[in-house]
Formats: structure tokens, C-alpha cells, sequence
């Protein structure tokens, strides 16, 4: 069966997307599945099996991208990782529109913080946590900024937890909705935590960045935050950015602007005890 | 070669519109806050002034110019 994924955004048709993995579309995108049916679709991805012997023993799926195989075959019960990690390649590969940076963002109060980091950083465990309270998270791993603006745009996506942070999250915030683990995965193991519903989403605007928080999580460390130079700061953007070469002059223009508007800190931490009025001076 | 200093006077940013190439140098530029123009820009003509009075910013300009960054016409 076909199902659409609407990310506000981006738009995702998913053909032969099979029934086991419905569930848990349902339940992190909630009434973004199948929305607007007749709506133009940005990206098409197809689900298919590998061979005829592979449906019966050790069963694998391959997700096709516009005729494209970009990933190995894998087990079925790793499909909506890799499909999750289909729609970010995707994004990241195709859209020229935006100024795409490797990073979760985070709004409260009509103002963005954008937290750029290499991954196992808790850039995306963080995110889940603030976005459990109350924080809107407009994405969990890109930073999406209109060319020539300092203004980040909300994507209506769950957030994607490896590891340990998996059992942070359901032991600080129980009534999280997550999908089940996916183990074994080249990353781990994966689950999903749906941060908000359509109508939330549908709620949000664009809104500007207004700091730049560079996080590493260390374990039974005291939250250290250190103040970045906005040069500093700069550097560290091209460096996390996806697509800056590729957009050129209009990469530079919104790099200049989000810069210009922001402060920037890197921080470590071991707990959000402190990092939250932190964050919440940033927004004021 | 676009040049931009940052608003917190903390360096300046050179992006080649020829190969997209991006520079971040580091240079406290708080005591010649009048180089910086309101959109970001370098006011070339404040920006040598300093550079006739100021042996810091004088080397600056100079090896802004060995490594190409700012041409003679500056």
C-alpha cells in the first residue's frame, strides 16, 4: 500500500510501504500520514523485497529513492530507522532551497536555539527533552534556514534516540510515545519519540535563531558553558552545514545573518538540572 | 572576495563567490568598530585610516594582502 508522509515542508510518498510498519507511522506522525492526498510530492520511495528466497528466509528490504538504491538491503524489523535516515539522505542530498546545518532546534517564545553536533553529541536527546516540556522542536537533526533570512523552519518529525539515551528519556519523561527499538541497527539501537501532533505542528511559524549552542554531553560532569566568538561561531556553521557549498553566495548571505543575530556557547553537561534556565535566559 | 565583519567585532569572514571558500579570522576589531559598516561590510576608507595610526591592524591589512584576502586596491 502507498502512504504519504507530510512534513510540512517536504512531502513523502512511501509505495509498498508495508503493513507492519503502519503502526508506528501512525503513531510518530499522527495525522501528517496520508494528508492531503492530492498534494504534489517531493519525494518518491518505494519498499521492496530483494528476492523471491529473501521473502521466506532471513527476510530484507531495500527502500528505493527515485529509482536510486542509496542504502544496502537490510532486515525488515530495521526498516523504519533506515527509512527515517531515507527521508533525512533525501533532504540533505536534494533540497537547494534552504540552508541546511547538522543540527536539533529547539524555539520557545518565538525564538529559535540551534544546537550544532557531531553525532553521539545528545544533540537529539536533548531536543527530546526540551520538546517533552515545553520547547517546540522543529527538527532533531537539520537546521532548515530560508536562504538570505536568519529564520528556521519547523519540520513535523520525530525525534530519533540511540542507546542509552533511549532509557534517559523513558526514565525522565515515562509517558513519552516512542516506537518500538529497533536493535542491531549500524548505529545501535533506534527508537523514535513522537514531539508533538499535527495540530501543533500546524501552529508554528518561522521563527528566528537567536543563539547557536554547540552541546556535548559528558557522563557525571558539571554543566560547563563557555562563550563563543561569533568568528568562531561562523567557522563551526560552514563546518556543519550540508549544503554550503553547494548554495553558494546565498549559503554565505544566511550564514551572515543567522551569525549576526546570535550568541554563541558550547556547553557540556551531564544533566538538564541547570541547562534549562540556561537555555530559557537565551529565549527571554 | 566578500569580506563581512562580525557584529561582536570578533574577526572577519572572507567568502570566495569563485569556489565558495570560506575564511573565519580571528582579530579583535572592538577598538576599530568604525571599520564595520551597518550591514556588515568593511568601510575600506575608516579601515585604512586605522592602518596609517595602528600597528595592529596595519599587520592585519598586511597579511590580509600576503594571503590574498584584501587586493592593493584597498
Amino acid at each position: 500500500m502507498n502512504s504519504i508522509l507530510d512534513l510540512g515542508i517536504y512531502r513523502f510518498n512511501i509505495e509498498h510501504c508495508p503493513k507492519f510498519i503502519q503502526p508506528s507511522l501512525r503513531l510518530l506522525y499522527d495525522e501528517s500520514v496520508n494528508l492531503h492526498p492530492d498534494k504534489p510530492i517531493d519525494f518518491h520511495l518505494t519498499i521492496k523485497n530483494t528476492s523471491f528466497l529473501r521473502r521466506f528466509i532471513k527476510p530484507q528490504v531495500c527502500i528505493y529513492i527515485d529509482q536510486q538504491r542509496p542504502f544496502h538491503p537490510l532486515k525488515k524489523s530495521l526498516l523504519l530507522p533506515s527509512l527515517e535516515w531515507g527521508l533525512n539522505w533525501c533532504i540533505a542530498s536534494f533540497d537547494f532551497n534552504h540552508l541546511l546545518i547538522h543540527s536539533s532546534v529547539i524555539v520557545k517564545n518565538g525564538k529559535a536555539i540551534i544546537c550544532p553536533a557531531q553525532p553521539g553529541s545528545g544533540k537529539s536527546t536533548l531536543a527530546t527533552y526540551f520538546g517533552l516540556k515545553d520547547w517546540r522542536v522543529y527538527s532533531d537533526e537539520m537546521a532548515i534556514i530560508s536562504l538570505n533570512t536568519n529564520r528556521v523552519r519547523p519540520m513535523h518529525r520525530p525525534a530519533s534516540l540511540k542507546n542509552k539515551s533511549i532509557d534517559v528519556i523513558k526514565k525522565l519523561v515515562p509517558e513519552a510515545a516512542m516506537s518500538p527499538i529497533a536493535h542491531g541497527t549500524h548505529k545501535g539501537d533506534i527508537a523514535h519519540v513522537k514531539l508533538m501532533t499535527r495540530a501543533q505542528y500546524n501552529e508554528l511559524g518561522d521563527v528566528e535563531v537567536v543563539a547557536v549552542v554547540f552541546p556535548k554531553y559528558q557522563a557525571n560532569s558539571q554543566l560547563n558553558i563557555k562563550k563563543i566568538s561569533q568568528t568562531d561561531g561562523f567557522s563551526r556553521l560552514v563546518h556543519h552545514a550540508f549544503n554550503y557549498n553547494v548554495v553558494g553566495e546565498d549559503g554565505f548571505n544566511t550564514l551572515k545573518a543567522v551569525v549576526d543575530s546570535s550568541q554563541f556557547f558550547g556547553i557540556s553537561y551531564s544533566s538538564y538540572d541547570g541547562l534549562s534556565a540556561f537555555l530559557d535566559e537565551l529565549v527571554r | 572576495m566578500v569580506c563581512h565583519i562580525t557584529s561582536d567585532l570578533s574577526g572577519l569572514v572572507f567568502f570566495s563567490t569563485q569556489d565558495f571558500s570560506t575564511s573565519c579570522i580571528q582579530f579583535d576589531l572592538s577598538p576599530y568598530r568604525d571599520c564595520r559598516l551597518a550591514d556588515g561590510q568593511i568601510d575600506l576608507h575608516r579601515f585604512n585610516l586605522a592602518c596609517k595610526v595602528d600597528e595592529a591592524i596595519s599587520e592585519l591589512k598586511r597579511q590580509l594582502l600576503k594571503y590574498n584576502f584584501l587586493t592593493e586596491q584597498l
